[in-house]
Parts: C-alpha cells; sequence; structure tokens
C-alpha cells in the first residue's frame, strides 16, 4: 500500500463507520422511523412521573383530623398528602391559617416528611389556638396554606393551595 | 537504540481505553432531577433516574467510539511502524492522521459546550427567569417565581477525570507528531 492510497482510505474509515451504525441502528429497528429515534415516546415517559389519577385531577391534601390539646391553647391536624409524581417527595415546610373566633392561628409543619413515590404521608401541622377554630368537624383545607417541596434537590414552593 | 515513537505510542493506548472510561463532563440539576453525562461519543441523560434513550443516537455514539478507537489504533501503528525502515513513510502518514484527531475532537466538544450554554444564559431574556449557568465548571442556581408558586433548581458541572485523560492523551499525540519529524 502507498503513501497516496492511505491518505484516502484513512478519513474514510471513521465516515464509513458512523454511516454503517447509521444504517445498522435503522436496520435493528425494522427500518421503523419513529422506533428508531426514540426508544420510548418521550412525553409518555415524562407523563409516568405523574400518577395517572392525579392528572385526571385528583386532590392531594386531605385534612384527616383535628385536635386541641387539653388546655386548649394548642391545635394540631393532620393532613393525608398524596404524592402526586411516581418520584420521591420531601415535603420540606407546610404552613396554613386556620381562622377562629379570636382571629387566626398559623399552623406549620412539624417535622419534615419523606413520601415514596406515588404514596400517601400524613403531615401534622400544628400551632397556638387563639379563640375556637371555625374549621372543626370539616375536613376542608384551611386558608392559605403554603408548602415547599423537595423533589430531586428541587426546590418548590407553593402559596394558597385551592 | 529503540526507534519506537514513544510519545505516540502512549498516545495511542491512551486513545484506545479513551471510550471505556465514561463521560467527560457531568450536568445535574437538583441532586438527580436531570443528569446529563457528556462525552463526544456518548450523552447519557436521566430524569430522576430514568434513562431517556434514542437508539440512532446510541448507534451513532457507537459509531464514534469506533472512531476513536480507530485513530488510537493508527497512532499506535504509526508509532511502532516507524521503527522499520521499509515502512517509514507509511509510519508518518499514520502519525500525522493519528496525532491531532483527538485535539480536534476535545476542541469541538469543549467549543459545542461552551455554545450551548453561552445561548442558555443569553435566553435569559426569552423566559421569565435568571440563567446564570456556570461554563464548564462550578455550581448556581436558578429560580423562578409565577403565580405564587416558587421554583428554586441547583445546577452543578464538572469535568470528570476522563476529560484529563483524553487532553494529556491529544497533547502527547502533537508530541509525538513533533517528536516523529525529529526522528
Amino acid at each position: 500500500m502507498n503513501v497516496k492510497t492511505l491518505r484516502i482510505i484513512l478519513p474514510l474509515v471513521p465516515m464509513i463507520l458512523l454511516v454503517a451504525m447509521v444504517a445498522a441502528a435503522f436496520a435493528a429497528h425494522g427500518w421503523d422511523v419513529e422506533a428508531t429515534l426514540f426508544a420510548e415516546d418521550p412525553a409518555r415517559k415524562m407523563e409516568n412521573l405523574i400518577a395517572p389519577d392525579v392528572m385526571a385531577g385528583g386532590d392531594s391534601f386531605k385534612v384527616s383530623d383535628i385536635s386541641i390539646s387539653d388546655d386548649g391553647r394548642k391545635i394540631s391536624l393532620e393532613v393525608e398528602f398524596r404524592s402526586p409524581l411516581n418520584v420521591p417527595v420531601t415535603v420540606k415546610e407546610l404552613s396554613a391559617d386556620i381562622a377562629a373566633d379570636g382571629g387566626s392561628s398559623r399552623l406549620s409543619l412539624q417535622d419534615e416528611v419523606k413520601i415514596l413515590p406515588n404514596k400517601s404521608a400524613t403531615l401534622e401541622i400544628a400551632g397556638l389556638l387563639n379563640g375556637t377554630p371555625s374549621t372543626m368537624g370539616t375536613t376542608q383545607l384551611p386558608p392559605n396554606l403554603t408548602i415547599k417541596l423537595e423533589i430531586g434537590g428541587i426546590i418548590i414552593e407553593m402559596a394558597e393551595i385551592p | 537504540m529503540t526507534r519506537v515513537n514513544v510519545p505516540g505510542v502512549i498516545a495511542g493506548l491512551l486513545t484506545i481505553t479513551l471510550p471505556f472510561l465514561g463521560a467527560w463532563w457531568h450536568l445535574t440539576l437538583g441532586t438527580d432531577a436531570l443528569v446529563v453525562s457528556a462525552a463526544p461519543f456518548e450523552v447519557v441523560t436521566s430524569i430522576f433516574g430514568e434513562k431517556m434513550t434514542s437508539p440512532l443516537f446510541w448507534w451513532f455514539c457507537l459509531g464514534l467510539k469506533l472512531g476513536v478507537i480507530y485513530v488510537g489504533v493508527v497512532l499506535l501503528a504509526g508509532s511502532v511502524l516507524i521503527a522499520s525502515d521499509d515502512h517509514t513513510a507509511i509510519a508518518d502518514e499514520l502519525i500525522r492522521f493519528g496525532s491531532t484527531k483527538l485535539m480536534y475532537l476535545i476542541i469541538m466538544f469543549v467549543a459545542a459546550l461552551l455554545i450551548a450554554i453561552t445561548l442558555a444564559n443569553q435566553s435569559s431574556g426569552l423566559v421569565p427567569f435568571r440563567i446564570n449557568l456556570p461554563y464548564l465548571i462550578g455550581s448556581d442556581v436558578i429560580s423562578a417565581s409565577a403565580e405564587g408558586a416558587r421554583i428554586t433548581i441547583p445546577i452543578g458541572m464538572k469535568l470528570t477525570w476522563a476529560f484529563g485523560a483524553a487532553v494529556l492523551a491529544a497533547m502527547l499525540g502533537i508530541v509525538a507528531r513533533v517528536y516523529q519529524k525529529k526522528m
């Protein structure tokens, strides 16, 4: 082999390799362009991160219990939170205002809670009470609910969740 | 006295191993919300641990990996073949071809990343939040607020030791070319 031939062949080999690999990709997927471009529909993969019934509009929050301490100074709400995601979520902060005849009380999450993908967890929010709360006996969320979530290291803070 | 081009042999062997050393650069959003591990011959993207793949891209990257191995083999062959007086011209040609390709690959890879980061930073006017991404290495935080919601995304970028190995191989390739001319 002389140098001139080598000079032509050397750069040709990588190009042939690339073309052969692209052809192999299509051949391996029955020359189906969509199947060759995407192993799985990216939109469907993203949808899979969100629980299907939440996509349909299911409620994530529900008050499951309200209790007042014996001395009547502290109120606790147990809020059931169903994770709308198929990835682990940590509730770092949760707070809400609860109306009482003497004004309003600010309730805050006692400890941050880790929730497994698509699972529920009970969050306890508590605060000092000023009078009789007007939400006693209901499962409605108190107003001015704010929440701080951590999802995969991303912090999401939401205020006044309806 | 041996007439083997030693820098070329080392550069060739190092180049052959490069596709097996993993990604050259990592981009992380959050902790594992989005992880991009990139090299000129592979880009692995995972969202919350779910890998996003394209068969076509995978095969294309396989071609690039084989191409890098091919460049390493060519450089190695030229560096060894120079010992034979009958094949000096061919060895010269092999080293001439194999010695610079990795450097071009590194330059293109770094340039592509810098262009992508610069475009992302320039796009701050188009999106409702400030983007100030670090250039190749470093960390920052993107924050956005809208209608009572606020999102904070930590961003981290780092070059890996595999990138260092690639730079070393490319430098040795250049040294091999200069050394070849002096032999």
